[in-house]
């Protein structure tokens, strides 16, 4: 895929989002998570018993 | 509409139109076109197919479009589409910080619904965000491209620098740097903020991240060249976590109106009794119903309640005021109410801003963007006269540019509020008396009713302007 962007990111931009993205993306990877497994709690919890 | 953005350079291009070869926006016959190009082909197919489009219009949050059969403009064309064309062009130096804030969070909303789609947004402009009512609405449809797995967020220091940057010093320095996205039109130099912004703002892990460790990561690389960005690879949810991160910032950026000249001119030192209030208004209301004008400007609006009264006549309105507390506040309250028909902008009319940009033709001066059926300069003409001392005729003469009718109040010397403007002042103004300002809007106006303000000195007029 060709990248169409004409902005010009620059070198310390791009160094510091791969710095951040591996520990911001594993607080958003966990927060997803969770958010799953309440949702998925509150379903069963909300569901009538049969 | 009046308000409507009618700039057109020879060619029928937008003179703002030229950094993005995925297409431009060029005018036709008063209407407003977007060609895509070739080579956006597949961006713009993803936009459609991949259901972002449609979430995006949905939502509110993009402007529709209608793809049409119209002549392309320009070589390599895709498609030619008629996007819904927005009233009002405003810019960011105009915006309250509540509008801008409301922008940024746009801004990172698109770019977080575009990577569930596969898709990113390549550019992070402030100038692709218009304001319509108290919403704003992202209007460059081809600012989206297909993400590639791996690739860092390209638009990501032009965020900060137009967004980040400007609120950050806004809440944390002083709210009138706000003006500086007038002289930095590709957004605030990110070490300049950094310079400026006060040191408690390093124990804020977003500020610290996104302004401080940015602007040095800049200085530090400034002269590397992307040789070492190819092997490198940022995940999809790394991104994400940049953009919930980015959120969070913007969300704890607080600015509180007050403090201001004006903020709280209607609560404690209004110069109306409740008389002298209902009489202004039943004037104003009469002549809205005269008038019948379907857009309004609405100049000096503070508060915006004479703005509300326009637009319960079923008009589209406009309301400027210099301060930025007032445009603050009416912005807020538009926007609990979910109002529509009233856009406040923070402007000043004895400096508004003018063409910027290449050949001073990408921003177009205010009072080219600006007009409307009727003009309401309510208290505003002693401001104008006493404190900036700018003569009648010429307030006359720009009011009758801006707008076939004319709702205006004179407040005579005498009166407590232009007292106060005059206290201490050795200059006289034998010229500012009701005669004169009759005689000097007489010029440009042909008058149809006038009323003094029950229990005030002031009078009220009702005027047309004169046909050429």
């Amino acid at each position: 895929m060709i990248c169409l962007a004409y902005l010009d990111l620059g070198t310390g931009s791009f160094l510091l989002q791969l710095a951040m993205a591996g520990c911001l993306g594993a607080v958003y990877f966990f927060k997803a998570k969770v958010a799953r497994l309440v949702a998925f709690l509150r379903r069963k919890k909300d569901k009538p018993p049969k | 509409m009046n308000h409507a953005d009618t700039s057109v350079v020879s060619d029928g291009r937008h003179p703002a139109s030229f950094r993005d070869r995925s297409g431009f926006v060029f005018h036709r016959q008063g209407r407003l076109y977007r060609q895509v190009n070739e080579s956006y082909r597949s961006h713009f197919d993803q936009l459609l197919s991949s259901g972002l489009y449609a979430e995006l219009t949905a939502a509110g949050l993009l402007v529709e479009h209608r793809e049409v059969m119209e002549p392309p403009a320009g070589p390599q064309a895709y498609k030619i589409i008629a996007p819904r064309s927005i009233p009002v062009v405003s810019y960011p130096y105009e915006w309250c910080f509540s509008q801008l804030k409301d922008a940024a969070l746009l801004t990172l909303d698109l770019q977080r619904r575009a990577l569930r789609h596969g898709m990113m947004l390549k550019d992070a402009s402030a100038y692709n965000v218009l304001f319509e009512d108290a919403a704003p609405v992202f209007i460059d449809t081809l600012s989206f491209e297909t993400y590639a797995a791996g690739q860092p967020w390209v638009a990501y220091r032009q965020f900060c620098q137009h967004f980040l940057a400007p609120l950050a010093l806004m809440s944390q320095c002083d709210i009138r740097l706000g003006q500086w996205s007038r002289l930095y039109l590709d957004g605030v130099p990110l070490d300049l903020a950094a310079r400026l912004l006060p040191r408690r703002t390093f124990w804020r892990p977003g500020l610290l991240l996104h302004l401080h460790l940015h602007a040095r990561q800049q200085r530090r690389h400034a002269a590397d060249r992307a040789t070492r960005r190819r092997a490198a690879h940022i995940s999809r949810a790394g991104l994400q976590g940049i953009v919930e991160n980015l959120t969070g910032t913007i969300q704890h950026l607080h600015w509180r109106p007050g403090g201001t000249e004006w903020a709280d001119y209607y609560e404690s030192n209004n110069n109306y009794t409740d008389q002298a209030a209902q009489s202004k208004s039943a004037f104003v209301a009469e002549c809205l119903t005269r008038i019948r004008p379907a857009t309004v400007l609405d100049l000096g609006a503070n508060t915006g309640r004479f703005s509300r009264i326009a637009r319960d006549h079923g008009a589209q309105v406009l309301s400027l005021d210099v301060d930025p507390s007032a445009t603050e506040r009416l912005y807020l309250n538009l926007r609990a109410e979910q109002s529509k028909g009233i856009l406040p902008l923070n402007v000043d009319l004895t400096n508004p801003a003018g063409g910027l940009g290449w050949d001073h033709q990408e921003r177009r001066p205010l009072l080219e963007r600006i007009g409307a059926e009727l003009v309401m300069a309510l208290a505003l003409v002693h401001h104008l006269a006493l404190t900036n001392h700018v003569p009648l005729e010429k307030l006359a003469a720009t009011f009758a540019r801006l707008g076939p009718a004319l709702v205006v109040e004179f407040v005579p010397a005498a009166d407590s509020q232009a007292q106060l403007l005059l206290a201490g002042r050795a200059e006289k103004f034998p010229d500012y008396t009701e005669e004169h300002f009759v005689a000097a809007f007489a010029r440009h106006y042909d008058l149809l009713a006038t009323r003094p303000i029950a229990d005030s000195l002031r009078t009220l007029h009702l005027m047309r302007r004169k046909s050429p």
